[in-house]
């Protein structure tokens, strides 16, 4: 599995509408996502795992893709993490 | 009868009761061999008609409410879809041969554990949506129509709703020009339901514990989303006074950029001083915005929460004081040392929630465990070098305890090489205190009263306690009678006293603590334009004599009626504004 660390800069840390979008953009590649923020380790496509990572403002996640599209997925995900989930 | 919960959506209303309780209809069985896929199948229809039902109600919100508010469900279909949720629950159709209603109730139940483990409040609250499409889900299998929609068509209106909780998606599909208000019996202010009927203008006051159990549906019952009363077949003086409160802060709207910058003094040339109660840092912008003079009580047990009770570092603490201080400069800033719960480190919640009434909490708490209050002294002196820092204590009860904790204040002191005085306070908010501020006042540089562990303590009253709920009194006289003494010695000892419960946010009560001889309150930042302005017609000395007889009032009722003129006086600026009398 490919991985790559981001870092968390919204203000309100990965909420709900910033997780919700990280799965929509997640779930538009084949590959199977998943982000760990310490011990914890959940599916990338799932709202309420990403949820229950907690994230706030300034927490580092590593995001993992396996599958044919992995690399175009992490880059995807890092840029949205990066711009503080906001549609670029 | 008189419920008190939290008002968190501003506004009064009055109307029959109608009491809503969502009934748990769970179904269980195992499953042949045979009969799985046929489960799984009910299981994929139902997620189905969830979906449609949900891009139908969100439609709808984003039509009459707002797009804003329709993302709400846009979170909860991706929900829907999550692998933790319907793809569990299939799962456990095939692996454990269970039917589909009972592999949901346990998809869910496994959600709920995980979310409750967490200690941040806000993804508690979360735990909202999920019961919600975890519940439209389950009632999916077994189609049928919430009946709650059709009964508000049905009955008399204006309704005010008591439910034992209402999802967000019901309360979309109700109609809100029917039902004037909500009262619930769980809840918080960001539940997407309470975001909802706020942004629609419909007063709302939640986690009330049994008002669904108390409260006959039928009954005329008046609600004050602003204070979070909630009055069962209200008399005409309660109904009058909350007029009032509304004509006073609807007067403060008007004028607020006016009053912003104005000092508070009453209408015979009394000075009073208003600073704000502050939980969050980063909204200190409110309480400038507002026109404080200062900050009252900054709660710093908040900065623990979300941490897991881990003890925040001297630097962090430094600085966010530090940060308080620059923006509030060169006004004063008031930070109470940790008031959190020793063995769970997490803040007590005054007013509801998880707490430890006689608990080893606040400055016991402290000297009985003390380095995490040893680096939370060493930052505020380090702070307290930087601007007008003062430090309050919680939860004292007797002046021994103020000896002990100047003299780790001092020993602190001595190791940073500093000499920068900062005035030491104590919070009033156990009878014992109250009873003693002769001899507290003498190692104390300062005094504010908590009223809300007050009322609680004198009354013997837990406010978490639902069959308690309409016992909890602010102006029953065993209360005024210990605010009266306490103002009294302060004053004797020439102690800066101030309040900083629930009473200073409501205009009317501070008209009524004003006359016990109180000068200064501390409040929540959006009060403090309504108490300013009701001030500005109160006679101190008419609220004086009002004061005097309502210490020997009988019962609550008979206190509202003395202070009914009161609140008509500081209601008068309404009448004078010329945009508010059409």
């Amino acid at each position: 599995m490919m991985t790559r660390e981001a870092m968390v800069t919204s203000p309100l840390g990965l909420h709900a509408r910033a997780a919700a979008r990280f799965v929509r953009v997640a779930s538009g590649f084949r590959s199977q996502i998943r982000v760990t923020r310490g011990s914890r380790t959940t599916d990338g496509k799932s709202i309420l795992g990403l949820l229950l990572l907690a994230a706030a403002r300034g927490t580092v996640l590593t995001i993992g893709a396996e599958g044919v599209d992995a690399e175009e997925a992490i880059d995807a995900l890092c840029a949205l993490t990066a711009r503080g989930f906001e549609d670029s | 009868m008189r419920l008190r919960g939290r008002g968190v959506a501003p506004g009064l209303a009055v109307g029959r009761a109608l009491v809503a309780v969502r009934e748990a209809r769970q179904v269980r069985y195992r499953l042949a061999s045979s009969g799985v896929d046929r489960e799984r199948q009910r299981l994929r229809a139902a997620r189905d008609r969830t979906r449609r039902e949900l891009e139908e109600i969100s439609a709808r919100v984003s039509r009459t409410v707002g797009s804003a508010q329709a993302a709400i469900f846009a979170a909860q279909l991706l929900m829907l879809d999550d692998p933790l949720l319907a793809r569990r629950a299939d799962e456990l159709i095939r692996t454990e041969r269970i039917n589909a209603d009972w592999a949901l109730e346990r998809a869910i139940q496994e959600l709920h554990e995980l979310f409750a483990r967490e200690g941040d409040t806000w993804l508690r609250e979360r735990v909202g949506d999920l019961s919600d499409v975890g519940g439209r889900l389950q009632r999916s299998l077994r189609p049928a129509r919430d009946p709650l929609i059709d009964l508000v068509q049905e009955l008399e209106a204006p309704i005010i709703l008591i439910a034992d909780e209402l999802s967000p998606s019901v309360a979309a599909q109700l109609d809100w020009t029917r039902v004037q208000g909500l009262v619930s019996d769980v809840g918080g202010p960001t539940h997407h339901t309470v975001i909802l009927v706020r942004s629609l203008g419909i007063p709302a006051v939640v986690g009330l514990g049994g008002a669904t159990g108390l409260i006959a549906p039928g009954q005329l019952t008046a609600i004050n989303g602003t204070t979070g009363e909630v009055v069962v077949d209200p008399p005409d003086v309660v109904v009058e006074q909350w007029r009032r409160q509304a004509e006073i802060a609807a007067a403060a709207t008007l004028a607020l950029g006016e009053l912003r910058d104005q000092p508070a003094v009453t209408a015979d040339g009394v000075r009073i001083t208003l600073e704000a109660n502050l939980e969050i840092a980063d909204e200190v912008h409110r309480v400038l915005d507002a026109g404080a003079e200062g900050i009252g009580l900054y709660r710093s047990e908040f900065l623990l929460d979300g941490s897991g009770g881990q003890a925040i570092s001297e630097e962090t603490q430094f600085r966010t004081y530090r940060g308080l201080l620059d923006a509030m400069h060169p006004r004063p800033v008031t930070i109470r040392t940790f008031d959190a719960d020793e063995v769970q480190g997490v803040p007590v919640m005054r007013g509801g929630g998880r707490r430890d009434v006689f608990g080893l909490r606040g400055i016991r708490a402290a000297l009985h465990h003390d380095d995490g209050f040893r680096t939370q002294i060493r930052a505020l002196l380090r702070a307290a070098e930087h601007g007008p820092l003062r430090i309050l204590l919680p939860f004292v009860t007797s002046d021994e305890e103020l000896r002990q904790v100047r003299g780790l204040i001092d020993e602190a002191r001595r190791s940073l090489g500093t000499a920068t005085p900062v005035p030491i306070g104590a919070m009033i908010e156990v009878p014992a205190a109250a009873l003693t501020v002769d001899q507290l006042a003498r190692h104390a540089d300062f005094l504010s009263v908590g009223t809300n562990d007050l009322i609680q303590y004198t009354l013997a009253v837990d406010r978490t306690d639902e069959r308690l709920a309409g016992h909890y009194e602010p102006t029953a006289s065993a209360v005024l009678r210990l605010l009266r003494g306490i103002a009294v010695a302060a004053r004797r000892l020439r102690c800066p006293l101030s309040v900083c419960g629930e009473m200073a946010g409501d205009p009317v009560l501070v008209g009524l603590l004003t006359g016990l001889g109180f000068r200064s309150f501390s409040m929540a930042p959006a009060a403090i334009p309504a108490v300013k302005q009701g001030l500005r017609y109160l006679d101190s000395r008419a609220a004086a004599v009002v004061a005097r007889k309502a210490l020997r009032a009988s019962s609550a009722d008979e206190v509202q009626a003395l202070i009914a003129p009161l609140a008509a006086a500081m209601a008068a600026g309404h009448a004078r504004l010329p945009a508010a009398s059409g």
